[in-house]
């Protein structure tokens, strides 16, 4: 298997803020200590892309500067693609990139070609290949258009695809990306998606470290997800292995028009319902029909019963567990809940 | 644009690695050169994208100089006191790009959210410092050409043709010191945020009068002509109007000074590095690396 | 209290804008973490500034013998009120740039109903309150080390020609900020450098009459050098009255002249602004950011 590309060893870190005045009174302390991780030990093999659930204020940012060796930790340690974060940070530095969510960066006067250059001097890429990896991302994201616009025109969604270009200029074996769709669009939003989950797939060298808030995006592309809460991991697993968590079945709701003679009794005798509701409108045209199946592949069968008996089927839903439901089983409250806003956030995180 | 055609399928692959597949970088020194070049590319075309700062950055502050040419006419000071004026304005535009264009910079590049991007790329800040400061060379070396040549014309400044081109060399080795002497700053001020921009202003004036910009360094107490000489701008400035002015009394011999202008080169360029580490080191341990509004 | 609708509708008062913006201001400009820092930057930096002067001088005193009381007089104080011009310049103009570049919040105070003109001014009024201070500092410690005579203080002269000097600085500031919506943020401190027009032409450092006529009826147009000889007058009364014409104007002129300049300049300053705004909204630059 070989060294994992992320490796954390109960990693904390707290950050210290000098209580003033009115803030004092009261306190015996003269700083406030905010545990902004906890006691983190995380393993992301290559190849993997791993994702960092949470609210805002959970830590996850907080979490990626440290492994970005942008942030000391205060306890524990960690390792990217096997080097110290605290030791070893040039050569960490060699194989990691990060992009983040609603950016900034960037030189407003500077055209987006030349700042997507620029960045890639930085991590020592030759300014031919250089400028073959703007070309061939700018056309997949469709940027190339906007390459001789200055970036203080282009648009958010924009300026977020210049920003994942930068990240993946340099051919990093790990990339943060730090809630890389916020603020973005659903088109933009699932082209970036599509974009991250290709390079992750296309070799399974690459590894992707994605933090969100997002539950949709979480499940659609991590291979496995942490849930962290207030610092601390609540729970790493496949998302369809955390779902397993919450006992809830998989109901499946059909609306159909009402047989004209005799009930829907015959739906119990269909091989693979375990249990069955069945209610009628109030004019009785139509009924609902709740399902739960041992096996998805019944409703195939029950289909063709319901046809064989002339029921009209007019819908057909299927209510699943999500990762909120994960996320309310195991922290107490949903995702939404105590955003933390304004400057602090950061620090906090 | 590249001449390679793009490979839609299979777009990661399709990245150049070495010949053992690794993935592809300069090396370090290749790395520093490209990054220090790099800035520098952004800092010259960004200033020829914006040509107002010739009208702000240059002929505004020229009037700073024609005011100080005209006290000195107003209280009937000998000849070489113009040529003092004129040489204290070119400094000027040094100083002031060191303050402004390096060290408060830094502060600039944070909430841009740029420096964050810095330090998680395999290269030295210093590089891009150094790009910094190459790149306004441009600007600073226009603004303080400007300050000469107005004087020379408009105030019949002289100076001493011999002189030239060893004062140009111990400008250069001051430049340098004094460039690295900023990058050292750049330390106070990422640690100091926005109040970095009062510290900025602070070493504005004070310098100009430490260093004797528009007067000898001699009419100064002699207190203040050794603290002064701290700063290489001190004696870079004063050496300059050794060679360049006639009848000047310096601060040291020449010699002397520019012995120790070389020292404070290597000096200087020792402790950027060094700072740049316990900047780096510092900002990581307090979170101020990516802190924002501070 | 229930709010009539009609009282949620309307435009907060200039009252109102003036009191926050200027509430702001001071927020950000009296954060001092150091204490050394502020001595630094209120007291020993604008002592240098001045020092400079002083000691061109004391330099060209020392080299030619002769030593002249009023002509000292004259550059100290002018000087001293100078530090006005170039940090209103500074502090009203700087609040484009750092409310456009730094905070990101210039978008929302332009589409508030507020006043934009004494939102800016109200803004920039902390750094002349922090001058204030350091024109004090300056004026005391100059006062004792070069002994300077302040004989003929005139307490009611300086409060007046200084309410009515910041006026007039006020309307070169707004112009300024106006300007400064259309250029990108180079680096260095734009009010400081247009400061220096006035440092020529405003009599602070020598007399006007050492001009060339042209450039002579240029400083007669401007408020700032009605403005710096009313304050030397209130402080060094005749002492410092060595321009030739504008020693032959009586101090209600010379006030009359502040107040007639400015309102040319406040007019003036609302066209320009209004152009410029104009223009930055057209080219969509409200919200740019623009640093290399």
């Amino acid at each position: 298997m070989g060294e994992p590309a992320v490796r954390t060893e109960g990693l904390g870190r707290d950050f210290r803020r000098k209580l003033k005045g009115a803030d004092r009174k009261g306190k015996g302390d003269r700083f406030e200590v905010t545990r902004a991780l906890d006691d983190v030990t995380l393993t992301i093999d290559k190849g993997e892309l791993f994702g960092v659930l949470g609210p805002n204020g959970a830590g996850k940012t907080t979490l990626i500067k440290i492994l970005c060796t942008l942030l000391l930790p205060s306890r524990g340690r960690a390792f990217v693609a096997g080097h110290d974060v605290t030791e070893d940070v040039p050569q960490v530095r060699q194989k990691i990139n990060m992009v983040s969510g609603g950016e900034t960066s960037g030189y407003g006067i500077m055209k987006v070609r030349e700042n997507l250059w620029f960045f890639s001097q930085l991590y020592g890429v030759p300014t031919e290949e250089a400028n073959y990896r703007i070309d061939t991302l700018g056309e997949i994201l469709g940027l190339t258009p906007k390459f001789d616009v200055r970036v203080s025109r282009i648009s958010t969604g924009e300026r977020q695809k210049m920003n994942l270009i930068r990240g993946f200029v340099s051919d990093p074996e790990v990339l943060f990306l730090d809630e890389p769709t916020l603020g973005l669009d659903v088109n933009a939003a699932r082209e970036v998606r599509r974009f991250v989950a290709n390079w992750v797939r296309e070799k399974r060298e690459n590894t992707g470290l994605l933090t969100t808030h997002y539950m949709a995006e979480a499940d659609e592309m991590c291979d496995r997800v942490a849930i962290i809460d207030r610092g601390r991991i609540v729970a790493c697993a496949p998302p369809h292995e955390l779902k397993k968590l919450v006992q809830k079945d998989v109901i499946f709701t059909l609306r159909v028009g009402a047989p004209a003679e005799g009930s829907l009794d015959f739906v119990k005798a269909v091989a693979g319902v375990a249990s069955w509701s069945a209610s009628r409108s109030i004019d009785g045209k139509t009924a609902e029909l709740k399902l739960i199946l041992e096996d998805e592949a019944t409703i195939a069968d029950l289909m063709s019963e319901l046809a064989a008996r002339k029921v009209e089927v007019l819908s057909l839903n299927k209510t699943t567990p999500t990762l909120e439901d994960v996320f309310v089983k195991l922290v107490g409250r949903g995702l939404g809940a105590e955003d933390i806003v304004g400057p602090q956030a950061e620090a906090k995180e | 644009m590249s001449a390679r055609t793009v490979d839609r399928e299979h777009p990661f692959a399709s990245f150049a690695r070495g010949p053992a597949g690794e993935r592809l970088h300069k090396g370090r020194v290749g790395t520093f050169l490209g990054a220090w070049k790099a800035r520098a590319y952004i800092r010259i075309i960004g200033s020829n994208r914006e040509l107002s700062w010739i009208f702000f950055e240059t002929v505004l502050p020229l009037l700073s100089i024609i005011a100080y040419l005209y006290i000195y006419r107003y209280l009937g000071a000998p000849d070489r006191f113009v040529s003092f004026v004129v040489l204290g304005g070119a400094m000027v535009a040094f100083w002031l790009s060191v303050l402004w264009g390096i060290a408060n910079h830094i502060f600039w590049e944070k909430q841009s959210g740029n420096l964050e991007l810095y330090f998680v790329a395999p290269v030295s800040p210093l590089a891009l410092m150094l790009g910094m400061a190459t790149g306004s060379l441009v600007s600073t070396t226009t603004r303080a050409s400007a300050s000469v040549i107005a004087g020379v014309l408009l105030f019949g400044a002289t100076f001493n043709g011999e002189g030239v081109l060893p004062s140009l060399a111990v400008l250069g080795v001051t430049l340098g010191a004094i460039y690295f002497l900023g990058m050292m700053f750049a330390s106070l001020f990422l640690m100091y945020g926005r109040e970095g921009e009062h510290l900025a202003h602070s070493m504005q004036e004070p310098v100009f009068f430490a260093a004797g910009f528009y007067y000898p360094l001699n009419t100064l107490p002699l207190a203040v002509q050794v603290a002064g000489s701290f700063i290489p701008l001190t004696i870079g400035l004063d050496a300059m109007r050794q060679l360049l002015v006639p009848g000047t009394v310096g601060f040291l011999p020449l010699g002397l000074e520019a012995v120790i202008l070389v020292l404070m080169f290597f000096l200087f360029a020792a402790g950027a590095r060094q700072s740049v580490r316990f900047m780096e080191h510092l900002a990581k341990r307090e979170g101020r690396l990516t802190l924002r509004w501070q | 209290m229930a709010v009539s609708l009609h009282q949620r509708r309307s435009s907060p008062s200039a009252w109102l804008t003036f009191k926050s913006a200027a509430w702001l201001g001071w927020q950000m400009e009296s954060n001092w973490t150091e204490p050394w820092l502020f001595l630094l930057y209120s007291i020993v930096r604008p002592l240098a500034g001045v020092g400079i002067v002083v000691f061109m001088y004391l330099a060209v005193s020392t080299a030619a013998g002769i030593y002249s009381p009023d002509k000292l007089a004259f550059v100290f104080v002018g000087t001293t009120f100078f530090m006005f011009v170039g940090q209103e310049l500074y502090g009203i103009s700087q609040a484009v740039l750092d409310d456009r570049e730094h905070y990101r919040t210039l978008k929302y105070v332009y589409i508030a109903p507020s006043s934009i003109y004494i939102y800016l001014f109200a803004r920039g009024l902390a750094k002349v309150a922090e001058t204030a201070i350091s024109a004090s500092v300056t004026l005391v410690i100059g006062g004792l080390l070069l002994h300077i005579s302040y004989s003929s203080f005139n307490p009611v002269l300086l409060v007046v020609a200084l309410v009515l000097g910041l006026l007039g600085i006020a309307t070169f500031g707004i112009m300024l900020a106006g300007i400064t919506l259309l250029t990108a943020r180079h680096g260095f401190q734009m009010g400081e450098s247009v400061a220096a027009i006035f440092f020529l032409l405003g009599g602070v450092v020598f007399p006007i009459h050492i001009l060339p006529v042209w450039v002579q009826d240029v400083a007669y147009l401007m408020p700032v050098t009605y403005w710096i000889e009313a304050m030397r007058r209130s402080l060094i009364g005749d002492a410092g009255q060595v321009d030739s014409t504008l020693s032959t104007m009586s101090t209600p002129m010379l006030l009359l002249a502040i107040v007639g300049t400015t309102i040319v300049f406040f007019l003036l300053s609302i066209f320009v602004f209004r152009r410029f705004d104009e223009a930055a909204r057209r080219k969509g630059r409200i919200d740019i950011t623009t640093s290399y």
